[in-house]
This record gives structure tokens, sequence and C-alpha cells, in this order.
């Protein structure tokens, strides 16, 4: 089957069979291994994306579903030299310590703005609830999505673009 | 995991998706959100020959406000229950219990219709709409009917609904009182171990249950002015001894039936 969807900003088409799931194509057939595959059963959250910006589990969804959709990964948020606020953040609070949940972790992260305005750590333990980490006891994750929500917040009042939160468009 | 082979199509109509439904010979399945499909897909405990994803038919992810009901369309996410103004003025307890499904990132794919049409007896929105009387709207090739959601479930994973059917609303009387939900689970993201759903209004107890029998469940109280708490629960206990709660690793069966009455009594005294 036919589908067209943009990955991080570039537009793509691919041949696919109805089954292949989210994560397959991002992983195999555009090659970016940054999201994970974890449980497989939308319990981890190490293969969460951006759909339309806002998070999904891209174990849980099939290709074709995202037909016509914007993806964004891991890898199409900053780069080495100029790192996502929230990646930022996660760096400066040591918010990881194998890393395998961090992509998921971010993009879950980053997905919150769209929910949530000035969070609650209590808040942000809620939003993160479909993320596990084995690693680090959540504390320092907390604390970067903080420091990168609130980084998110102003960098958009700085460049005078309409804040992210708007609940009306979660769909 | 991957699913077993099958056909993909996205009609842009109701009537085209019924077609192809009939066309499909009982071997076709309604995609929604696929947050309970895909699972069971990939676990190949269900392996449809053709998916019918109904996401691009127009007017099934709003919520409308009528004179005395709002209705929210069946591929409307549970994210959006949960946030939705109408929901959230018109009947709070389904966008509370909204809010409470999954994670963030299944609420924003999950949809209400899906969990509905799934039939899964630990479904906490399927509680909500038991307490709250709502009223199934399903669509099929001869037209619309409607249907209360305590008739919608006949059996384990299995609804009222015929092979060619979709359920495309579900409508919610505009009666506001107080409300609460108490639901066990061992992790934040689980299925409900247990949970039980209040809705008073006037003089009336809506509640629904959730994983305490083959299908979700519920009934309603009628509440005089002498009773009290005791009263309440002697009466619910009552009910409780015919229920029959599936048995598993998070409890048995009749650990289950001591929660709910525990839950229930919580509820009571949560109601806001």
């Amino acid at each position: 089957m036919q589908i067209k969807l943009r990955v991080n900003g570039k537009s793509l088409d691919f041949d696919v069979e109805p089954r292949l799931l989210l994560v397959e194509l991002i992983r195999d057939h555009v090659k970016l291994k940054g999201t994970n595959i974890g449980c497989d059963t939308t319990s981890c959250g190490a293969c969460t994306v951006l759909i339309n910006g806002i998070s999904a589990k891209s174990c849980t969804v099939l290709a074709v579903q995202a037909d016509g959709c914007e993806i964004t990964t891991i890898e199409g948020i900053g780069t080495v030299e100029k790192l996502h606020p929230m990646q930022e953040a996660f760096y400066k609070h040591h918010g990881l310590q194998c890393g395998f949940c961090t992509p998921g972790m971010i993009m879950a992260g980053i997905s919150l703005a769209t929910e949530l305005e000035n969070p609650e750590s209590d808040e942000i333990r809620l939003g993160i609830e479909g993320n596990l980490c084995r690693c680090t006891g959540y504390n320092n994750i907390v604390e970067a999505i903080k420091t990168g929500l609130a980084e998110m917040k102003q960098l958009a009042k700085n460049a005078n673009i309409e804040s992210h939160f708007d609940r009306k468009e979660i769909h | 995991m991957i699913p077993s082979s099958f056909d993909y199509v996205v009609p842009q109509s109701l009537q085209e998706a019924f077609s192809i439904l009939r066309e499909s010979d009982g071997e076709g399945k309604v995609l929604a959100g696929g947050h309970s499909l895909i699972p069971l897909m990939k676990l190949r405990f269900a392996r449809p020959s053709i998916l019918v994803d109904i996401s691009k038919i127009e007017g099934l992810s709003k919520v409308e406000e009528n004179d005395d009901f709002i209705e929210i369309g069946a591929m409307c996410s549970h994210a959006l229950v949960a946030y939705s103004n109408l929901v959230k003025e018109n009947s709070p307890l389904v966008a509370h219990v909204a809010a409470q499904i999954g994670d963030a990132a299944i609420r924003h794919r999950g949809t209400i219709g899906g969990s509905i049409c799934h039939g899964d007896p630990a479904s906490d929105i399927a509680g909500a709409l038991f307490a709250t009387s709502a009223v199934l709207v399903i669509a099929g090739p001869n037209g619309k009917r409607e249907m209360k959601v305590e008739d919608f479930f006949v059996g384990f994973l299995e609804t009222a609904l015929d092979p060619e059917e979709i359920l495309i609303g579900i409508k919610l009387p505009k009666k506001l009182g107080r409300y609460s939900f108490e639901k066990l689970q061992r992790r934040s993201i689980d299925w409900a171990i247990v949970a039980v759903a209040l809705n008073k209004v006037e003089d009336t107890l809506g509640v629904g249950l959730v994983n305490l029998g083959p299908t979700p469940a519920g009934f309603s109280l009628s509440l005089s002015r002498s009773e009290d708490t005791a009263a309440l629960l002697e009466k619910f206990r009552d009910i409780a001894a015919g229920l029959t709660p599936p048995s598993d690793i998070f409890g048995s069966s009749q650990y289950r039936k001591v929660m709910a009455e525990v839950l229930f009594s919580r509820a009571l005294s949560n109601l806001v």
C-alpha cells in the first residue's frame, strides 16, 4: 500500500504492507534507530514519537494509519551543536543513565507542552506514567522535563509564537 | 510481534464502510484508534482479513450539545473527552474517568468508541457510561438505532453490534450531580483490578462496575432520605454477591468482590 508521510520535516513515500508497525517503518525503512522498541506492548514508552505534534506509542500504530501525518522522532528535534531545550535539560539534570528510555522520555516530555502549563512535579510524573525507566528512579527526569518545558515556553514567548498550550487540538 | 496479514481500507463515508463490512462476510473489523485491537492482532488473538479504518469519516470526532444531552463522537480520543469543556460541564464523571485511562500517549490515540466496542470488562470508560446512563448511537446499512449501555455488552469481549454496524456516538444526559471514581491498580498504567464509578443525580445513584464480571456492568440505586451509608453498603453487598469477577494473578474473584465493596464505600465518601 502506498503511503506518504513527513518524517522530521522530510516528505517520504513508502510502499508498505498494512501490518507494518510505525516503529518498524521508522527504524527499518527510514533507518532512524533512535526510536527504540522496548516491550512492544504499549507499556514502556521507549517507542514514543510525536504524530502531528502529540505523543504516541509507535509500536501500537500501523504505518498506514500515519499516512499523511507529520512524524517527529528524537532525530528531528535538535542537533549535536544545538540541542532541543528538552535535550539540553536532560543533559543538564542528568536525566538518564543507560539511555534506552531517553528518546521516548524526551518525546513524551515535549508532548506535555501541549497539555500542561507550568506543571508541578506530580503532574509531570503522571504525564510520563507510560514511560518506564529502570535506571534513574525518575527524579532527575522529572526535574529535566520541568526545566525543558519552562525553557520551551520561554523560547516560544521570545519568538512571539503562540504557546503550544492548546488542549483543544489534542485528538 | 507482527500481526497476520490483512487488507486495509479507509472509507470516507459510513455507507462505504457498511458495504466493505458486508463484503468482508464477518471477517472485517472496524479500526478506530487501534489501542485495543492492534495489541490483540500483534498477539494474533485477532486475525481480521480486512481493517476498516473509520478515522477519516466526517463527524465522528467531535462532541455536540443538544437540549438535554451531549453526544460524543465514537472517534473522539480519550484525551479529547477528558479535555472537552462540553463533557466536563455536562458529564464531569466521564471526563474525569477518561483522564485516567492508560497513559497520556494511549489517551491521544485510543478512542471512546473503540474502547466500548472492544467490550473489555476492565474498561474504565464503560463503567462511567453505566453510572451516567449513557445511550449508544449505532449506525448500520438500514439506518440508526439507539441502545442503552446496559443492553450493549452481551458476553466477554462481545457486544450487541451486528457485523455491519458501527457505533457512531455516545449520548450522555445533561444531568449534574456528584460523582467519584475509585480504581485499584498495582501500577499506574495497569488495567483496573477493580474500579467503581458513582454518579449521584437527585435521588438516584448510578453505579458502574469495572472488572467485576465477564462484561462491564452497572446498576442504579434509588436513594430515600432515610438511607445512610451503612444501608447503601448493605444493598451493594447484596448485588456484589451475585457478581462473578475473574480470578487472575492480580487477585482472586473473592478478593475483587471484597475490594469492590471497599472502593464503593470510598467512592461514596469521596463524591465531589
